[in-house]
């Protein structure tokens, strides 16, 4: 299974697998609180959450078996939630079936290989909940480009399968011609729209035939297209079955669904074509009804309002005649001023004053219908004074009706009547100056040339970039075609024009109405000369688009303060902050660590080389230097000496200031080697939880009953150190419970709790971080183990006799060794305890174990802080100089070298505080030759590996530092005794002595291990 | 310079989503919130001018998340997508009536990404 690269890249995978197993535990460690009734609500809500937040990832990576087997995983899981299923036995194998086949399918991916896993099981499990049929048995069809929406989310399984119709769910009462044309993501569009307060039209245009319909109703779409947003034509033909019958027995209707912005009537009502059918939608929140409107004769008859005077406002009404009169004698004026210089806002304004007053105090009369004119007036005035409108002379004689009718109806409030004036023709004559102005609101035009046209333009451009340019002038623009020349001529200059629209032909005859030009142009000018070339300040807005070849024109809108798309995207990126978190590659951060390591040892070269150099400057005696200066002897010092000395003296303080830099910089390298060491580490919680799992299963297995309980999850470790001792874990996990821990009814026998308790624990301990785990089984038999080994012919009974527990206890680390009577497939072949003890070595780490009978046992792993840098103590050895990690060193001692004893069993010895230690000479493991001990005086250091302590015969310490781990090269790999090497201060190399690689080789010499010595 | 808060609990999907924004070329900075409690706090220290977010989350879902922002941005200034696995049209919904301003259905494209940014991000 490979990940598509779907816009991501594999640090993506990567990612995804390291979330998904953080999921993946969540899930198995919330599944088996399940098993331990354990659980709420809440849990079962963050394991619908991970299911569904891996199906997500999954989904977006194209892993499409981890994606539909998680589908599943989240609807069992959402069953759950909403109480429809229950935690039965068979729930919970299915879901923890399904985990695991995630979890191979994942390591699949992790490994990038062909998918041999078969998912098949785990679907047909989780379906078996769910009662949904299950899937064809078989090979997935070849990659489906989609994902695979296995079988819709079933709220209640038991319901049968029915045809979904998106539009009958969530439109309410829509026209019957919209059921089943519109899909899912129609309706969520539909949704959006209505969120931002456009109101949702269907429109159906009737077509006699065909030929009609491509004169009339493409006139009616291009006016629409003004105003909505349309998005989705459905051409509805309905005839004969005999698709040979004569055109015109067919009917063709278009249908028409979109989003408005304005209001919709307004919008339909200023359409040339009328549309047969107009629906309005109703909006999400609102109940589900739908509107018809449109042109509906009947709908047209006007309300009559009548011009009635509330009663309590009665009184007040010879004033209002009065002020309103006064209001429209000035109306009037403001009128003509604005038609004498309809360029000056200051009368637009005046007559938006007037007709606001009048508005208000006629609303406060209670007479609406002259409130509804005058606001409809000032309407018309907002959109000119926007500049989605001109002042023409249509517009204003509709001012100057809208004016009449104020007078008419405040002649009839006078003389009492109270019906008001028929003002039909007025009202349609300003719905449809409004929807052009709403038109205009829709700045730049929905243009885009025909395939045609771009072809043609395509064949014309010589390979020059091809421009879609859309431009629109501002409202009040005088002779806009006079302008669009203009521009047309200034862009002729720097480009060529394929096509434009209107074309220069209709422009010379003047077509006056248009106030945008959309053209198609090629050119090789920079896009900043074509910008300009548009420009001019009666431009509102302007859009310049590429239009790739044989491809969909892109969409952008431009403005004049906007950046065009080409260059913004050459601009992009920049400024996009930091994320909180990155993701970086462990090699480099192995690789910034090395360097951090490099840079320490350069460090301390530096200050070492400093110090010698201040040591020889202060060398040098001030006084000889004073006497210089003046000269011995009555002869003064010449100029050039005179001079040299002035500049020893300057180079002994600069020396002086140097070191002081130095130690700066000793601070700054440990700052910096702990904060990348810091940077590896993290918390070893994840690990200890996938540890339930195993526990839980084991004791099934093996019929025990046991809790595994953590502490110390919080405790960080090397992520290398994380990644390496799950293994360990594994081995002792198992053999803890598998030998360890009895059954629960041998342990109420003992006295003891049914249940056992497994604990993992993690904590620090100087520069170690310890990895417990304790059991509180029967404890490891010191006698079984002696006796086996003395049995494998390992080791003398006499000499066993002797050891004490701790030396017992380390036979069941050898290959080979088991004490099981029977070989069980979880453990008794004596691998396990190997490979444990060579997996903690190979990290430099010890393994100690404690054992009571009958309480239980403890395994403690020590590792090491970090692989990278340790504390060491230096010593000379022969001519060579070792680092011992200064974690193995329990002391340093001199001793008389006649005090060394040979002692049967043990080899050479020295004895300390009435303690018997090997004494090892590297001489003899490593080969390396001592110089000859001064004196009979031997130094020794003593060095504790394990559960054992040697002494090792060193010539001479030299001190502790802190030293950077180096490996060695490959051709080393078969050297034992050594783990690595450091570069010292002063540039030369010591060895790093592997303590128990030491252990092991001085055991192996020493005669007690092999039969029969 | 926008500012786009990107919430979910995955740290995978913000990843993503950043990643399809600086893909988109818009001029934005970046920030994030791994839940919806922590995203309403980010929110409310102010500077955000749209929010991306996940439905499912801990602590605080997406669509609560909505709902408190909108207490706080009546006037629905700031912009609110919510990213959804379907695209299902109750959801979509839920989402508006709570106060989001569109939704974007995982898996996404990034044509699909773009489409649905450049009304908010768009210079």
């Amino acid at each position: 299974m490979a990940a598509n690269d779907f816009g991501i890249d594999s640090d993506a995978v990567t990612g995804f697998l390291d979330e998904a197993g953080v999921h993946i535990a969540t899930l198995n460690d919330r599944l088996l609180a399940v098993e331990q009734r354990a659980i709420g609500p809440d849990d079962i809500a963050e394991m619908f959450r991970a299911a569904h937040s891996l199906k997500g990832a999954a989904g977006f990576l194209k892993l499409t078996d981890i994606a539909q087997v998680t589908h599943l995983m989240e609807s069992v899981l959402d069953l759950i939630r909403h109480g429809k299923v229950t935690f039965t036995a068979l729930v919970v194998d299915a879901l923890f079936r399904s985990f695991d086949t995630v979890s191979s399918l994942m390591a699949d991916v992790a490994g990038s290989c062909t998918s041999q896993v078969d998912i098949q099981p785990a679907l047909r499990l989780l379906e078996g909940v769910l009662g949904a049929p299950a899937a064809p048995v078989g090979p997935p069809t070849a990659a489906p480009a989609v994902l695979p929406q296995p079988a819709l989310p079933a709220e209640l399984p038991s319901l049968p399968p029915r045809a979904y119709d998106p539009v009958a769910e969530h439109l309410g009462q829509a026209p019957s011609w919209l059921h089943g044309r519109l899909d899912e993501e129609d309706i969520c569009e539909t949704m959006v729209a209505m969120g931002e307060g456009k109101q949702a039209v269907a429109l159906l245009f009737e077509a006699d035939s065909l030929l009609h319909f491509s004169r009339g109703a493409t006139a009616a779409m291009d006016a629409i297209s003004q105003g909505v947003g349309i998005r989705r034509i459905i051409q509805l033909v309905s005839g004969p079955e005999d698709l040979w019958a004569p055109l015109r027995d067919f009917q063709l209707r278009i249908g028409v669904f979109g989003f408005c912005a304005g209001d919709a009537a307004v919008l339909l009502a200023a359409l040339e074509v009328p549309p047969g059918e107009a629906w309005l939608l109703s909006g999400p929140g609102s109940t589900s009804e739908a509107m018809r409107i449109g042109r509906d004769p009947a709908k047209a008859s006007r309300r009559h309002e009548r011009l009635a005077v509330k009663p309590d406002m009665a009184r007040h009404l010879p004033l209002w005649i009065g002020t309103s009169r006064e209001a429209l004698t000035e109306l009037d004026a403001s009128l003509l001023a604005c038609e004498g210089s309809p360029e000056e806002m200051l009368h637009v304004d005046a007559v938006f004053r007037h007709l606001h007053s009048l508005k208000g105090a006629s609303a406060s009369m209670g007479l609406d219908e002259m409130a509804r004119l005058s606001h409809q007036g000032e309407s018309l005035l907002a959109a000119i004074r926007d500049g989605r409108m001109r002042l023409d002379a249509g517009v204003m004689s509709d001012l100057f009706a809208t004016k009449d009718a104020l007078q008419t109806c405040i002649d009839r409030v006078e003389r009492g009547e109270e019906s008001s004036p028929d003002c039909a023709a007025l009202d349609d004559a300003c719905a449809r100056q409004l929807a052009k102005a709403a038109a205009q609101q829709a700045s730049l035009p929905l243009w885009s040339p025909s395939e045609q046209e771009l072809s043609a333009a395509r064949a014309a451009c010589t390979g020059q970039p091809l421009w879609k340019v859309r431009l629109v002038l501002a409202a009040h623009t005088q002779l806009p075609d006079l302008r669009f020349r203009m521009i047309l001529e200034n862009l002729g200059k720097v480009a060529t024009i394929h096509h434009s629209r209107p074309t220069r032909g209709d422009l010379e005859k003047g077509t006056g109405a248009s106030l945008s030009l959309c053209a198609v142009i090629s050119s090789l000018a920079p896009l900043a000369e074509l910008i300009e070339a548009i420009t001019c300040d009666l431009v509102r807005d302007w859009s310049i688009d590429p239009l790739a070849a044989g491809e969909a024109p892109a969409r952008s809108a431009g403005g004049p303060n906007a950046s065009v798309q080409p260059e913004a995207k050459v601009a992009a990126g920049h400024g996009v902050a930091a994320a909180d978190t990155v993701r970086v590659d462990t090699m480099r951060l192995d690789h910034l660590l090395n360097t951090a390591g490099e840079l320490a040892i350069t460090k301390a070269r530096l200050t070492q080389q400093v110090d010698t150099l201040v040591r020889l400057l202060d060398g040098v005696d001030a006084r000889a230097l004073e006497q210089l200066a003046v000269g011995d002897g009555g002869g003064t010092a010449s100029a050039r000496q005179l001079s040299s000395i002035s500049l020893l003296r300057r180079a002994q303080d600069e020396i002086r200031r140097t070191r002081d830099t130095t130690l700066e910089l000793h601070r700054h390298t440990s700052a910096m080697q702990h904060s990348v060491m810091q940077s590896r580490m993290v918390p070893i919680g994840p690990l200890f939880q996938r540890f339930h799992r195993l526990v839980r299963d084991l004791c099934k297995e093996r019929g025990r009953d046991a809790k595994l309980v953590t502490s110390g999850d919080s405790t960080e470790l090397d992520k290398k150190l994380i990644d390496e001792i799950g293994d360990p874990l594994t081995h002792l996990i198992r053999n803890g419970i598998d030998h360890g821990m009895e059954t629960p009814a041998e342990r109420v026998a003992a006295g003891k709790a049914p249940q056992g308790m497994v604990h993992l624990e993690a904590f620090h301990r100087g520069s170690t971080i310890c990895i417990q785990v304790r059991d509180d089984g029967r404890g490891l038999s010191v006698e079984r183990i002696r006796s086996k080994a003395i049995e494998r012919g390992l080791v003398t009974a006499e000499a066993a006799n002797r050891m004490t527990n701790e030396e017992i206890y380390q036979f069941i680390f050898l290959p080979g060794f088991s004490t099981a009577a029977a070989i069980t497939n979880i453990s008794g072949r004596g691998v396990g305890m190997d490979i444990v003890r060579s997996k903690v070595l190979s990290l430099k780490g010890t393994i100690a174990i404690a054992s009571e009978p009958g309480k239980g046992a403890t395994f403690t792993i020590a590792l090491p802080l970090t692989l990278a840098m340790i504390d060491s103590l230096l010593v000379k050895i022969g001519d060579a100089r070792f680092a011992f990690p200064l974690d193995c060193v329990r002391e340093i001692v001199e001793i008389d070298g006649r005090e060394v004893r040979s002692v049967d069993g043990k080899g050479r010895v020295i004895f300390l505080r009435d303690q018997v230690i090997s004494l090892v000479d590297l001489q003899r493991v490593v080969g390396i030759v001592p110089l000859a001990a001064a004196g009979g005086l031997l130094r020794a250091v003593i060095t504790k590996g394990g559960s054992e302590t040697i002494a090792i015969a060193v010539d001479q310490v030299i001190g502790d530092e802190e030293i950077v781990v180096k490996p060695l090269g490959a051709q080393f790999n078969r050297v034992r005794g050594l783990s690595g090497a450091t570069v010292l201060g002063d540039g030369g190399v010591a060895l790093i002595l592997d303590i128990h690689g030491i252990h092991d080789l001085a055991c192996a010499k020493r005669p007690l291990l092999s039969a029969g010595a | 310079m926008k500012t786009v808060l990107v919430v979910d609990d995955s740290a995978m999907m913000r990843k993503i989503v950043i990643k399809n924004l600086k893909d988109c070329g818009f001029d934005i900075q970046v920030a994030e919130a791994a839940d919806g409690k922590e995203g309403l706090a980010r929110f409310s220290a102010g500077g955000i001018d749209l929010v991306i977010s996940d439905w499912n989350m801990p602590n605080m879902d997406g669509l609560t998340m909505v709902k408190e922002i909108r207490k706080v941005d009546p006037e629905r200034k700031v912009g609110i997508i919510m990213v959804t696995t379907e695209g299902s049209a109750d959801r979509v919904k839920e989402a508006i009536v709570a106060g989001a301003n569109n939704y974007l259905a995982k898996p996404f494209t990034p044509e699909r990404f773009k489409e649905k940014l450049s009304k908010f991000l768009a210079t």
